[in-house]
Parts: C-alpha cells; sequence; structure tokens
C-alpha cells in the first residue's frame, strides 16, 4: 500500500456570519526610513464588506500586501484562520484569500474564458473542483462579461479587463476577497455591479475587503469602513459613524459636505468647491 | 603614282595588321591553359638609344578596387627559369633583379603602373588599368641597351643587356607581392645579338613573343624618339618607386612624436598654472581668515555642517544594518512560530465544509429571481448535514434537471456525478482524486 508523503491541503470550513476570519494586531511595515504602517490593528470579518480608505500614500495597498505576505512586516503578526500567516501552505492560502491587485495586465493572449480559469487553480484535484463549469460561468454572468468569453483578454478595453480580472478573482471562492481599487477603470453601471457583486459574495458567508476612493460607494454598500491616514487607522466602523465631514476633511485635507441618499440613507461625501464669479445659490 | 603609294601602304598596313593578329593569337594559343601571366612585345627596342615598345598583358590577375595593380619594368632577372627572382619567392631588387629607373615624380615611361580597377591609387597609372579579364596593354619606353639601375638603398649599378638577358618584367604594384603578376619576358635589341641564357622563366611560355618581336621591326609603326639622349640618371631624390610603404612609416612616426609633444608641453603648462592658481586661493584663503571675524564665522559654520552630514550619513547606515538585523529576525521567529503553529494545526481535525452557498451564488442569475431553491442540498437525505463530508465516498446520483428553471441538467452538483458521464462537460475527473 502506496504511502503519500504530501497531505493534502486543508480546505476552509464555513464561517458564523461575523466571526473574524483574519486578524491584523500591531503590525509595523518599514521602507528604509519611512514608516509606512503604524501599529495597524484590523479584524476582517465573515458576511461584511469591509472598505478601505484613505487619501493617497496612506498605506492601503501595502496593508492588503501585509495580508497577503508579499511584504515583511517588522513587527506584529497577521492571523488567518486561527494560525498565523506563514503556518499554511500556498494552496491553502489560495483557499482561504483571492487578491485582485490595481494591475490587471497578462503578458499572454489568454483567452477570456482561460483566465477566470486560472482563478480554479487552488481547487483541482479537490471535490470542490466539480463545480468548475458552473462557477465560472456564473463568474462570467455576473461581472457582464459572457460576450468575451472567446476573446483574448489583451484585446480588452481597460474596464472590461477589470471585470474579468473580477471574475477570475470570483472564481478563486475564497473565503476572503481583497479588492485593490476594481472599480477605477469602470464607469457607473460597472461600478454599481462590481459592488453589488462584492455585497452578495459576501453574503455567503465570506468577507470582502474592498479599497475605493469613491467614498459614495464605500457609504452605500460597505458594512464597516476603515480610514486609513498616514499608515494609521483613525477610524474604524459603520459608514454613518466613519464618513462624517469632520474626519473626511480633516483626513483628505480637503472640505467636504456629507448629504444623505434620499433612496438608501447611505451618506454621501460632496466636496466643498467654491467657483469664483458664480453667485452661489 | 601617289594612288599607287597609298595602295602599297594600305595594303602593308592591313598585312601588318592581320599578322599582328595572327601572332596575338598565335601567343593566346601558345599559352598554357593556367592563367598565367603573358606579355606580348611588338617591337624590338634599339640598343643604341631611346626606344618604345608596345606591351600587351593577359592572363594577370586583376583585383577590383584592391590596392596597387602592376608595376612594368624593363631589366633583368638572376634566375628567369627557377623564378627565384620573384618578390614572391623573396627576391629584392639590386640583387635579383633590376631595372630601368624613373622618375616617381615626374615619370617618363620608363616604368609603367597599371592599376587595378578602381584603386586608390588609380590615379597615379600611366599604364592604364588591368581589366577584369586580366588584361593591359602600354607602351613602355626604353633608354636602349646599357643603363643605370637604382637598388632600394639609392646605389647606382649599370645594367649591360648586351652582357645578360634583359626583358619585361612584371610584379605586383607598391610592394604588394603577388605571384599571378609576377612574370620576365625576354627581349632582345635590335643591332645587338642574343646575350645570356634563353630567356623565359616558369610562367612564360611563349615562344612566339621573340619571333613576334624580329618580324615586327619591319612595321612602321615604331617611332623613334626624338630625344636621342638617354634621360640623366641623376642621383635619385626620392626612394624608389616601389617603397611608398616606408616613407609613409616614417611620416606616421614623426607626426605621432610631434603630438605627442604638444601634449607634454600643455599638460605641463597647466599643472603649473593650476599648482599656482592653488596656491594662491589658499594663501588669499588664510590671509582673509586671519582679517574678517565673517569669514571665520563662516568657515566654523561650514565646517559643522560637513560634520553633521557626515554623522548623518554614519547612522543611516548603521540604521539600516539595525533594519536588516531586526527584518532577519522577525523572519526567523516567525518561521519557528509557523512550524509549530502547523504542528498543533495538523493535530485538528479537517473543518466542516460547506460550498453549496458559494456555489448557488455562481449559479443563481441576478436578474430573475429564483422561484424555489433551484439547488437541493445534494444526498437529499436527513441524514447528511448541509455541508459534504469529504471523507465519504461520492454517490453516483440522477441528475436533478427536473427541479431547475431552465431546464438544464445540474451537472456540477458538487457530491455527486450524473449517470453518463459523457454528458457532463469537462467533468473527465474521477471520482476523489487527489493529485499529490
Amino acid at each position: 500500500m502506496a504511502v503519500s508523503v504530501h497531505r493534502a491541503p486543508r480546505r476552509p470550513g464555513r464561517h458564523e456570519p461575523g466571526a473574524t476570519v483574519l486578524s491584523i494586531r500591531d503590525v509595523s511595515v518599514e521602507f528604509g526610513e519611512k514608516r509606512v504602517l503604524d501599529a495597524v490593528d484590523l479584524d476582517i470579518r465573515a458576511g461584511e464588506v469591509l472598505a478601505l480608505v484613505g487619501p493617497n500614500g496612506a498605506g492601503k495597498s501595502t496593508l492588503i500586501n501585509v495580508i497577503t505576505s508579499d511584504v515583511d512586516a517588522v513587527s506584529g503578526s497577521v492571523t488567518l484562520d486561527g494560525f498565523p500567516n506563514h503556518a499554511w501552505t500556498y494552496k491553502e492560502l489560495a483557499m482561504r484569500r483571492a487578491v485582485l491587485l490595481q494591475q490587471v495586465d497578462i503578458a499572454f493572449p489568454f483567452t477570456v474564458e482561460e483566465v477566470v480559469d486560472m482563478g480554479r487553480a487552488p481547487w483541482r484535484g479537490s471535490p470542490q473542483a466539480r463545480a468548475d463549469e458552473t462557477i465560472i460561468g456564473g463568474a462570467l454572468h455576473r461581472t457582464e462579461t459572457e460576450q468575451f468569453v472567446e476573446r483574448k483578454y489583451t484585446s480588452l478595453s481597460g474596464g472590461e479587463r477589470a471585470r474579468v480580472a473580477l471574475a477570475r478573482v470570483l472564481a478563486q471562492t475564497s473565503s476572503i476577497m481583497l479588492l485593490d481599487e476594481p472599480t477605477a477603470p469602470m464607469d457607473i453601471r460597472h461600478q454599481e455591479l462590481v459592488l453589488g457583486v462584492a455585497r452578495e459574495y459576501a453574503a455567503t458567508g465570506c468577507a470582502v475587503v474592498i479599497i475605493v476612493h469613491n467614498l459614495d460607494l464605500a457609504g452605500a454598500y460597505a458594512d464597516r469602513v476603515a480610514m486609513l491616514s498616514a499608515g494609521r487607522i483613525v477610524a474604524d466602523g459603520p459608514p454613518a459613524e466613519v464618513l462624517t465631514a469632520d474626519l473626511i476633511s480633516r483626513v483628505y485635507d480637503y472640505p467636504v459636505r456629507i448629504l444623505t441618499d434620499p433612496d438608501t440613507g447611505a451618506p454621501i461625501v460632496v466636496p466643498v468647491r467654491t467657483h469664483r464669479g458664480k453667485t452661489a445659490s | 603614282m601617289n594612288r599607287a603609294a597609298t595602295f602599297t601602304g594600305r595594303l602593308t598596313a592591313a598585312a601588318l595588321a592581320a599578322f599582328l593578329g595572327l601572332t596575338g593569337l598565335f601567343a593566346l594559343t601558345a599559352a598554357p591553359a593556367s592563367a598565367a601571366p603573358q606579355v606580348s612585345v611588338s617591337g624590338q627596342p634599339p640598343a643604341d638609344g631611346p626606344g618604345e615598345l608596345q606591351l600587351s598583358g593577359s592572363g594577370f590577375q586583376s583585383v577590383e578596387g584592391g590596392f596597387g595593380g602592376i608595376y612594368v619594368l624593363f631589366g633583368w632577372v638572376s634566375d628567369p627559369q627557377g623564378g627565384s627572382w620573384r618578390p614572391s619567392q623573396n627576391g629584392v631588387t639590386g640583387r635579383d633583379y633590376r631595372y630601368q629607373y624613373d622618375d616617381e615624380t615626374n615619370p617618363e615611361g620608363y616604368q609603367l603602373f597599371v592599376t587595378f580597377p578602381g584603386s586608390s591609387t588609380a590615379s597615379a597609372a600611366n599604364g592604364g588599368e588591368l581589366s577584369a579579364d586580366g588584361t593591359w596593354s602600354g607602351t613602355l619606353k626604353t633608354q636602349g641597351a646599357v643603363f643605370d639601375t637604382f637598388d632600394r638603398q639609392g646605389n647606382r649599378e649599370t645594367l649591360d643587356c648586351t652582357q645578360v638577358q634583359c626583358g619585361i618584367i612584371t610584379i605586383g604594384a607598391h610592394g604588394v607581392k603577388n605571384a599571378n603578376n609576377e612574370s620576365f619576358t625576354p627581349v632582345d635589341f635590335s643591332g645587338a645579338g642574343e646575350a645570356g641564357a634563353a630567356g623565359d622563366d616558369g610562367g612564360n611560355a611563349d615562344e612566339g613573343e621573340a619571333a613576334a618581336g624580329d618580324q615586327a621591326s619591319e612595321e612602321p609603326a615604331e617611332e623613334a624618339p626624338a630625344a636621342a639622349a638617354v634621360p640623366e640618371t641623376a642621383a635619385p631624390v626620392a626612394a624608389p618607386l616601389i617603397d611608398p610603404t616606408s616613407l609613409a612609416e616614417g611620416t606616421r612616426m614623426f607626426t605621432l612624436l610631434l603630438v605627442l609633444l604638444a601634449v607634454a608641453v600643455v599638460l605641463g603648462l597647466s599643472i603649473i598654472g593650476l599648482s599656482f592658481g592653488i596656491g594662491g586661493y589658499l594663501a588669499a584663503k588664510s590671509l582673509l581668515l586671519g582679517v574678517s571675524p565673517e569669514a571665520l564665522e563662516r568657515e566654523r559654520g561650514k565646517r559643522e555642517r560637513r560634520a553633521i552630514k557626515a554623522r548623518e550619513k554614519r547612522k543611516r547606515k548603521t540604521d539600516a544594518v539595525r533594519r536588516r538585523e531586526e527584518l532577519r529576525t522577525v523572519r526567523a521567529q516567525a518561521k519557528n512560530s509557523s512550524q509549530l503553529a502547523r504542528g498543533e494545526m495538523e493535530q485538528l481535525p479537517p473543518a466542516a465544509e460547506s460550498y453549496d452557498e458559494i456555489v448557488r451564488f455562481f449559479e443563481n442569475d441576478p436578474n430573475t429571481p429564483p422561484a424555489e431553491p433551484a439547488y437541493p442540498a445534494p444526498g437529499s437525505g436527513a441524514g447528511q448535514g448541509p455541508g459534504i463530508d469529504p471523507e465519504a465516498p461520492t454517490t453516483v446520483q440522477p441528475a436533478v434537471s427536473g427541479r431547475r428553471e431552465t431546464g438544464e441538467p445540474a451537472t456540477a452538483v458538487v457530491g455527486s456525478v450524473p449517470a453518463d458521464p459523457d454528458s457532463s462537460r469537462g467533468d473527465q475527473r474521477g471520482p476523489r482524486k487527489e493529485t499529490p
């Protein structure tokens, strides 16, 4: 009887909504002399959409990189599913967290279907692989990229590529989905689409962390908002609490006003613009 | 009367032309099959004064754009049959072959330079071009049977062609040795007896040449040059025609030395000037410091700033080293703790999985709300929980097609395999195959 020396990867289990799937404790990151993240504490919970906001250079992308172990923290710990990041193998990590970075370029002319299929890679050989077809088809359908299925990825526009990349990340069906500015190249319709997909995905029991610049989107779709400024978390809570004119004006160094969405009651952030020569109405 | 004379003249000319053509043909046919250089000589030079020879060469090697060409000379070779006189056999002028002198700066035609087509020195060619088919032609002037020759060092020696066999010498021009263009064609003077050994060397097997030379003396085509005197053989002002390379060499060396000297002078001057300038500046500075308190302050400030900068630099370096060390220890600690954690992890039982909700997310069409749950729990039994038990063997179940809105067979129902594996798209894997 053959003895298998290679253990099968431990597949993630189901999480109760609200349970912490990933926790960052006292993490500091330094690039040379510059302290990019300073004693950051953050919890990522299942079933929740967490919006990470902050001005340019605040450290949002670095935080994502810390979660994915792409940069080393000089202090602090990242705990995933109850165990430190380094305790998991790559395949196990891939089943638990999926990342969509800002750069969505692919060097080779793969077709869209092949690209989305790449997301299923960690599940090869597992029982979950049976659902590959459904999942790929569903991901394409949800991101409205079905019509591109046979086209080469490199022939798509920026917004289309972003949606296909999102489909790939969705197809990875990981417990935590990290999206770094997924809506940057997209138009209004697709921005709403993406955020809606993120919400529904979180509703299945997964956690979604999304970096957005558009504070209105954060306010409308996120369950929780964490605001970063100069490497520190300055606010962490429901959108209504975090998106206040006071805090935003201070952190972004620009005066803003908060209005309320008539349909949903979500906060809408409006920069204060005083145009010369026009009389204020 | 006139008419008859003209007619006779024309007849003679025609006969001559025909005869020349024949001899030419004979010359060609008598030649060996290889491309050995041959020179056909028409006319016999007079022994007692200047003369002219019409020469035509064939079988020579022409190099398009090559350097130089061939020299056609009149003189003597030491070993016509063996060929040891040749430059390609290390023969040297003066010792192995000697020839008529010609003024390099103002040549009179006692030496011919036949140039390669397109050559760099083509402008100096007084013997025309060596065409691609290896032929050339020209007129060579002779100085009589006795004339002066010079070797490379400029030593003069008289050559008496009544005592030795003289003839047409061809060699590669400008010092370029080329055995394919070296030849010696013996020529006899009219009014003098045959002298020396039979003329031909290896590359020139044409007996008919001599005959042609004898016969052609009848023709009136030869013109006796007006000037009877052999050209004054003054001591050569420059080296013989064959040595331009060594001259160029000398000139180059001289120019190089001159340039070096100039550079050295400039360098020396600049060093002197620089030292004066620096010395002067330092002197002025110390003078100023001794006199003005502001200058003193400024100097002190500058020194302080420099010290601060050096300190900062040192600090940055030590900081960087410290950071690297910290990172290394952090990484090592992380590795240790992760190994411990992994050990703990392995003790735990595998987590209870639930993939259905996720699959449902992908199945549901967001635009049409499902009337009823399209996706029943797999196994459809009360016994099994909502999640699949990965350890249990897979059950083969019929496709639950009836319950889906779209009517498609649920080909990707997790935990069950459709009865007919061929109908499922892409479901090629067998049950529970864990690929290592």
